[in-house]
């Protein structure tokens, strides 16, 4: 997994604790990247299997598609996630890592918050799009629309995208829609912001929403709700004490570190969830598994364009296409898109 | 054993890794069903399988970004590049992931990223470049610039084997005109390390890759007036071998750096840096160097050779030098 700086909450839900997100942005000793990197550029490869993120936008997205890409290589059920924002959307990485990661069918989660800026620009002046979820079309991957404000919605929408990849349906794009509350970073009032935008999306405040959803639920009362807090806020004030309390890097070691300098530095060994022996010759040349049945058939993943017909292949015969995910469909907040069928994966023709 | 080209020689590198040791996997364009475009993977993904041996998109960054996620977890990938001109595509993926993930958050990217690079078999301006110094100037990488079959075999099997990614530029001037029988035991060469290719007393050539070879023609040529020039090949840019060429400098007091790369900000400058600062005292003259035309590699073939250095330049300019 791999959060963006806007996904602290990500990180915490993975079991981060809040003094690494303190001193990360205290630039402590004791922070992840011991005062290396500031805010939520750290990442564990070790026990909580998080890639750190980069100010660049867009370059995680082939980066968790390796990650996948290698899990299933040694045999491991994971899934691997990332996030992008719709602005970081139009960067061309963003492109080459989605069809990089459609044409091998890995089980990868892209997470798109749509939180309507790139800093001073709106959404409608980035793309001439309404949904950025219809990109997924273009690569023959499937896609969700969710109300990112809605924590329910976003929960089971995410967990049935990580399902859906992990049993070998390609990756999935989800658009959640949202919306950034404040300036693109503390420095940035975001006066460009139209009041009736700002205050539509201050009444959607998620956790508000979400309050209520446990209340009408009977989940949680005042009582319950006071205890909770009270319990982060004392978790918090004991890490920010900690992180306050800790010391600054010392000098000499920003000279450190640049080289791995071998074993005794980093065991670098992978996983191994399958017997090796698959994966040696003589029994290694095997057909990929990802292969899209029925490529070839001239449809397109949408099926609503016009047929292609490359004039050299016969059209397979066509199978009815499976709906995994009927069950979801009642839910109004979420919209499918039709999941992938064919052209993932092309025979060279260019 | 038979002598084998310098491709082979990169070839079976690739193999016997792959051979011995199931993380390492190769990833980019062409290089499965076609086995690359100058054939350094055939026969690979008949013997390893496509899980393996992964054909891509032509997507450099992508190639970049998967082989760094696949080391996450473990594998050792292998990166071509179709041409080492397209690592432009994925500069930023390089340098601001992949060489900086140690020395930020503590997470090594073992993988090599290597393809042909060179000039001098009329590629024209995007086929031919010598892009190490793009690189070298970014700490977290290493840089590996081999000149003879043995080297590139040993040095390729001892990148793949590193836990640091490697930069693995291929001359492919070199590709087809050198053989050399290489042991049939495995073994490696180690990164970092320069080596004396030929003695001498009155100069020192420092040089690496193609221009090696240019080198030592210029030091025969030399050696018939009576200057014996030592010449050093580099191997390794990054970390660079600095008490090779100090050593050799302390006896010859002349150094001469020639280089394929462009003159303007490559490596002779650093080297000479290095010497004025470490052996000042024994130099009896400028440091100098011979290195291409500051413009971009042209096409034809008298507009390349006026381009590249040769060993005429190179014997002029150590001809100078020796009056000192």
């Amino acid at each position: 997994m791999a959060p963006m700086i806007r996904n602290i909450g990500a990180l915490l839900v993975k079991g981060v604790p809040p003094r690494d997100i303190f001193t990360q942005h205290m630039a402590k000793y004791t922070s992840p990247t011991k005062g290396k990197d500031g805010t939520s550029h750290f990442g564990d490869l070790e026990n909580l299997h998080i890639v750190s993120p980069i100010s660049m936008l867009g370059d995680l997205i082939p980066v968790l598609t390796g990650v996948a890409m290698a899990g299933r290589y040694l045999g491991q059920k994971i899934v691997s996630m990332t996030w992008i924002g719709d602005g970081g959307s139009s960067t061309g990485v963003f492109h080459e890592g989605l069809n990089l990661a459609a044409s091998q069918r890995a089980a990868f989660v892209l997470i798109l918050e749509n939180n309507q800026w790139a800093y001073s620009t709106p959404v409608r002046r980035q793309v001439p799009i309404e949904n950025l979820a219809d990109r997924a079309k273009a690569y023959g991957i499937a896609s969700y629309i969710v109300d990112g404000n809605d924590v329910v919605a976003m929960y089971s929408t995410a967990k049935e995208a990580v399902d859906r990849a992990r049993s070998g349906g390609g990756p999935i794009l989800i658009e959640a829609k949202t919306f950034r509350r404040r300036g693109h970073a503390q420095h940035d009032p975001a006066e460009y912001v139209p009041p009736a935008q700002r205050e539509y999306w201050e009444k959607r405040d998620p956790i508000a929403l979400y309050e209520k959803f446990l209340i009408s639920e009977k989940m949680l009362d005042a009582r319950g709700k006071k205890e909770i807090e009270d319990r982060i806020n004392s978790v918090l004030e004991k890490e920010r004490e900690f992180a306050e309390n800790s010391p600054m890097p010392p000098p000499e070691f920003a000279a450190q570190g640049v080289y791995c300098t071998g074993d005794e530095c980093h065991k670098i060994r992978p996983n191994w969830e399958r017997p090796i022996e698959e994966v040696m010759p003589p029994k290694s040349s095997v057909e990929p598994v990802w292969t899209v049945e029925g490529f070839g058939s001239g449809k397109s993943a949408s099926r609503e364009n016009a047929p292609i017909h490359f004039g050299d292949t016969q059209p397979s015969v066509e199978k009815p296409a499976a709906a995994p995910l009927a069950k979801l469909a009642a839910k109004p907040s979420v919209r499918k898109s039709a999941p992938a069928k064919s052209t993932a994966r092309g025979k060279a023709r260019r | 054993m038979a002598p084998v080209t310098f491709l082979e020689a990169i070839r079976q590198a690739m193999f016997e890794e792959m051979a011995a040791d199931p993380s390492v996997v190769l990833i980019g364009e062409d290089v499965g069903v076609y086995g690359g475009a100058f054939k350094t993977s055939e026969g690979l993904l008949e013997k390893f399988g496509w899980e393996r041996v992964i054909d891509t998109p032509i997507s450099e960054s992508a190639i970049i970004g998967a082989a760094c996620g696949m080391s996450y977890l473990g594998l050792r990938p292998i990166a071509e590049m179709q041409f080492i001109d397209f690592i432009a595509c994925c500069f930023n993926q390089l340098t601001n992931f992949v060489a900086r993930g140690h020395y930020l958050w503590n997470a090594p990217a073992p993988i090599v990223v290597r393809g042909p690079s060179g000039a001098g078999v009329h590629g024209g301006p995007f086929h031919s470049l010598s892009p190490e110094m793009y690189f070298l100037h970014t700490p977290g990488f290493k840089i590996v610039y081999p000149s003879t079959p043995y080297d590139a075999k040993g040095l390729l099997k001892a990148s793949i084997r590193d836990n640091n990614p490697v930069l693995f530029f291929e001359h492919k001037f070199l590709y087809r005109r050198l053989k050399e029988e290489l042991p049939e035991t495995d073994y490696t060469v180690p990164l970092g390390k320069a080596i004396v290719r030929r003695e001498g007393k009155h100069l020192t050539i420092v040089s690496y890759a193609a221009m090696m070879h240019t080198s030592l023609e210029a030091a025969e040529a030399l050696a018939k007036e009576g200057i014996e020039a030592e010449v050093i090949d580099l191997r390794t840019l990054l970390p660079l071998d600095e008490e090779t060429i100090v050593q050799s400098v302390k006896k010859t007091n002349k150094c001469l750096v020639v280089h394929e790369d462009t003159k303007t900000g490559g490596i002779a400058g650093e080297i000479s840096a290095i010497l004025f600062e470490k052996a000042f005292h024994d130099l009896d003259g400028p440091v100098l160097r011979v290195a291409s035309l500051d413009t971009p590699v042209p096409y034809a073939p008298t507009l390349e050779d006026a381009f590249l250095p040769n060993a005429r330049t190179i014997f002029g300019a150590a001809k100078d030098l020796a009056r000192f």
